[in-house]
């Protein structure tokens, strides 16, 4: 209890550095829970596009084109000016800018099939890649109806007409949205902020008790290691669970309303089994770590490495094979597992199962991380080892 | 003298461990986690992988075309875009829940797709589904019109074409992940701070002993300044141009021809750093724990910000607060080795120059202000 009551002691000085962190990840969660939704490309979910088209044609079927993008999309209207379509495509006020040459209508008629527009595009986006399939798509039909010797004026209204056509697509299952609701982000993208806060939180506390001079005064005291490490670690849980419950709260004031019971519960299991594990990891790098410095190093590290390589930041279809079977060995790979898990719950009931692996796996990571900090701290007490 | 300074001023940064990790090591880190993490993105756009189905068809009604479009596509081998994985019904979708396949496609009456949830492989296997509807369509209008060009038309098909030609305002090509590696240089011109900070303590005689003993000679306070200042600035750029080499050299990114911008924005990036560390060391009392962490963390939100976590958050901010974009230094560096890639007028390249110079300007007035005449009897 004394050792439990001095760590409140030491947390109530650390307070204020602990807010400015804690106000910083809250805002950085509500960013990322944000981006995630708007960083994934929505292929199902037609978004129109800011774009611009410079028709230059001198025949009809440009103008055809033109007008077939202006219906799917949001046309700017804009002269043909190099530096002010640079400045707009800067500032994001246009996405993609086709320039219809002159000899546009010349070229399909007499068969032509090479660099029949220009784009330009913002690099790299997805949204290039989109206009471009829809703009080759519309070339290519509307090339195969003038070859097939059909008027210019038919052929653009066949092409129009064919291009409406589209595959219907069912859900498996009606209860699934097929985008992923903001609560999926939020929780995902926690890991990373759950290490930085509670590492930084936890660890300069227990740091003050393995100072070396502390620690060697502690160690002559009659109170048994044992007794002291329990409520260490007991002082860490409560911490621990009190930035828990602000994430928590946080989550339930931009979501409540979204939110249901069960997944609630699900989120909450799998985010103490991974806060157990950020609690273990706290308490074994403040062992080891002589500053605030090297704190910082490890919890940037940890945090940013683990949600890189664990498939939060960039989505697990992007990581390299080698690098998942990796990342296995990370908890951040079954924290998200179980995210993933948690949003097919409610369809597909099996898939408990799988839940229940990844959270188990998970408590195995935080055990084996308490378990190396207490030998630590065992290793520590050592008299034999402390003559350095 | 003043080179007397600024020599010890690098000796004592490069052999300060703790500062040399993050101005040095850990971008190094930072960049091959995410070498690994996109490193097989290129790879895995290269060597497609066949995604996995589910085929249903009846012997009555299919549309006998699409068969053998789908038997060709899944015939093993280089060409092979989707895998059959079931052709029974049942089957299929306890598959499909288990996401074990992308998709299942019906080849009943019509052709239709389902799906659970959205992905890559769900989006690809629907446009290769609209795209052979569209194609089919086309097809039968033309057969009906005029039968006697079908067979010119379907030869045409196999032909591949691009109409499309991407222009550029320069010829530099440009990889989705390479935002990554803008906002990583950005990150280590600003770890600079770490450098700006330590020279700040070290003339402040009310934060470090160090600084109480130095004040005490006769030298001039401002050379003691520049010294210090000019001495950090160049180990900051000696690390960011480490990291830009090790990008480059080892990583085998892209990064551009124009290797002299790149680091002149390396320079004006580690000064802008540096200019903020002093900043934020010469004002107010905090002891330098509670200063670093505020500089460690308004470093991390900044770059977070120019999307050194997600890629596209700077064209986030861009749509709903673009004032932030104008003044967040790690956005700057980030922005003029943009325009230096995609803009062939460097306009907008000196546009975010002269805004960092501006800003390393106040800062370094700001904190000038702060230092200048602060004199102890004893302390």
């Amino acid at each position: 209890m004394q050792v439990f009551k001095a760590y409140f002691k030491i947390l109530r000085d650390s307070i204020p550095g602990l807010f400015i962190y804690l106000v910083i990840f809250i805002a950085i969660s509500f960013f990322l829970s944000g981006s995630g939704k708007e960083s994934t490309a929505t292929t199902f979910t037609k978004n129109k596009v800011k774009i611009a088209v410079i028709n230059e044609d001198e025949g009809g079927l440009g103008e055809g084109l033109k007008s077939y993008l202006s219906q799917i999309h949001t046309l700017v209207p804009t002269e043909n000016d190099k530096e002010m379509l640079q400045d707009q495509l800067y500032y994001r006020n246009i996405e993609y800018i086709l320039f219809i040459p002159k000899d546009f209508t010349n070229k399909i008629k007499n068969n032509e099939k090479e660099h029949l527009c220009e784009n330009v595009k913002v690099p790299a986006s997805y949204t290039g890649k989109y206009l471009d399939s829809q703009v080759d798509q519309y070339i290519s039909t509307l090339i195969t109806y003038v070859i097939a010797g059909i008027d210019d004026k038919q052929a653009l209204e066949y092409t129009k007409s064919d291009l409406e056509k589209e595959v219907s697509v069912q859900l498996l299952n009606e209860s699934i949205s097929i985008s992923k609701a903001d609560d999926y982000y939020y929780f995902k993208y926690l890991p990373y902020i759950f290490i930085s806060v509670v590492v930084m939180g936890i660890s300069p506390i227990l740091m003050t008790f393995y100072k070396k001079e502390i620690n060697e005064r502690n160690l002559c005291s009659p109170m048994t290691l044992k007794t002291k490490s329990i409520g260490l670690v007991a002082g860490s849980i409560v911490t621990v669970l009190g930035i828990f419950v602000l994430f928590l709260v946080f989550a339930f004031f931009l979501y409540g309303k979204n939110m249901e019971f069960e997944k609630t519960i699900l989120y909450i299991i799998n985010c103490i089994s991974f806060l157990s594990f950020a609690t273990g990891l706290g308490y074994l790098v403040s062992i080891f770590s002589s500053n605030h410095n090297i704190l910082n190093m490890i919890t940037n590290v940890c945090g940013l490495g683990m949600s890189f390589l664990g498939g939060i930041f960039v989505p697990r279809e992007v990581l390299g094979e080698k690098v998942i079977a990796l990342s296995k060995f990370l908890p951040t790979y079954w924290y998200v597992n179980a995210v993933e898990a948690i949003q097919e719950v409610k369809i597909n009931p099996s898939i408990m199962k799988e839940f229940q692996i990844n959270i188990g796996v998970q408590l195995l990571f935080a055990i084996a991380m308490f378990a190396i900090a207490l030998a630590g701290t065992k290793y520590k007490s050592d008299a034999r080892k402390q003559v350095s | 003298m003043f080179v007397r300074l600024f020599q010890y001023k690098v000796k004592r940064l490069f052999r300060t461990k703790d500062e040399l990790f993050w101005c040095l090591v850990f971008p190094l880190i930072l960049g091959t986690f995410f070498y690994m993490s996109f490193g097989g993105f290129q790879d895995k756009q290269e060597t497609f992988q066949a995604i996995n189905i589910g085929y249903i068809t009846t012997e009555t009604g299919k549309d006998e075309d699409f068969d053998q479009v789908l038997m060709l596509l899944s015939k093993d081998g280089k060409d092979q875009i989707v895998r059959i994985k079931t052709t029974k019904e049942e089957e299929a979708k306890k598959l499909l829940l288990d996401k074990k396949i992308a998709g299942i496609i019906y080849n009943t009456l019509e052709v239709t797709l389902t799906v659970n949830g959205e992905g890559i492989n769900e989006s690809i296997l629907n446009s290769f589904l609209n795209q052979y509807i569209q194609k089919r369509e086309t097809f039968t209008k033309i057969a009906q019109i005029s039968p006697d060009k079908l067979n010119e038309v379907l030869e045409l098909e196999f032909k591949d074409s691009s109409y499309l030609q991407e222009i550029r305002f320069t010829n530099a090509s440009i990889d989705p992940m390479t935002s990554y590696y803008y906002a990583l240089i950005a990150m280590t011109c600003l770890y600079g701070c770490f450098a700006g900070l330590s020279s700040a303590i070290d003339i402040k005689a009310n934060m470090s002993t160090l600084a109480s003993r130095r004040l005490v000679a006769p030298t001039n306070k401002m050379k003691i300044i520049l010294g210090d200042f000019f001495g950090a600035v160049f180990v900051q750029f000696i690390c960011t141009l480490i990291t830009v080499c090790y990008i480059i050299f080892v990583l085998k990114v892209d990064m551009g021809q124009k290797i002299n911008y790149l680091m002149l924005t390396a320079f004006v990036g580690s000064l802008i750093g540096v200019t903020t560390g002093l900043f934020i060391g010469s004002i107010g009392r905090q002891s330098e724990n509670v200063k670093s962490a505020i500089v460690l963390a308004g470093t991390m939100v900044e770059c977070f910000l120019s999307g050194l976590m997600v890629g596209n958050m700077k064209d986030i901010v861009e749509r709903h607060a673009p004032i932030i974009n104008r003044i967040n230094p790690a956005t700057l560096i980030v922005d003029s080795l943009y325009s230096l890639d995609i803009y062939d007028t460097y306009d907008r390249y000196m546009r975010n120059m002269i805004s960092m110079l501006i800003l390393a300007t106040i800062l370094c007035i700001g904190s000038f202000l702060a230092i200048r005449r602060e004199r102890y009897a004893s302390i």
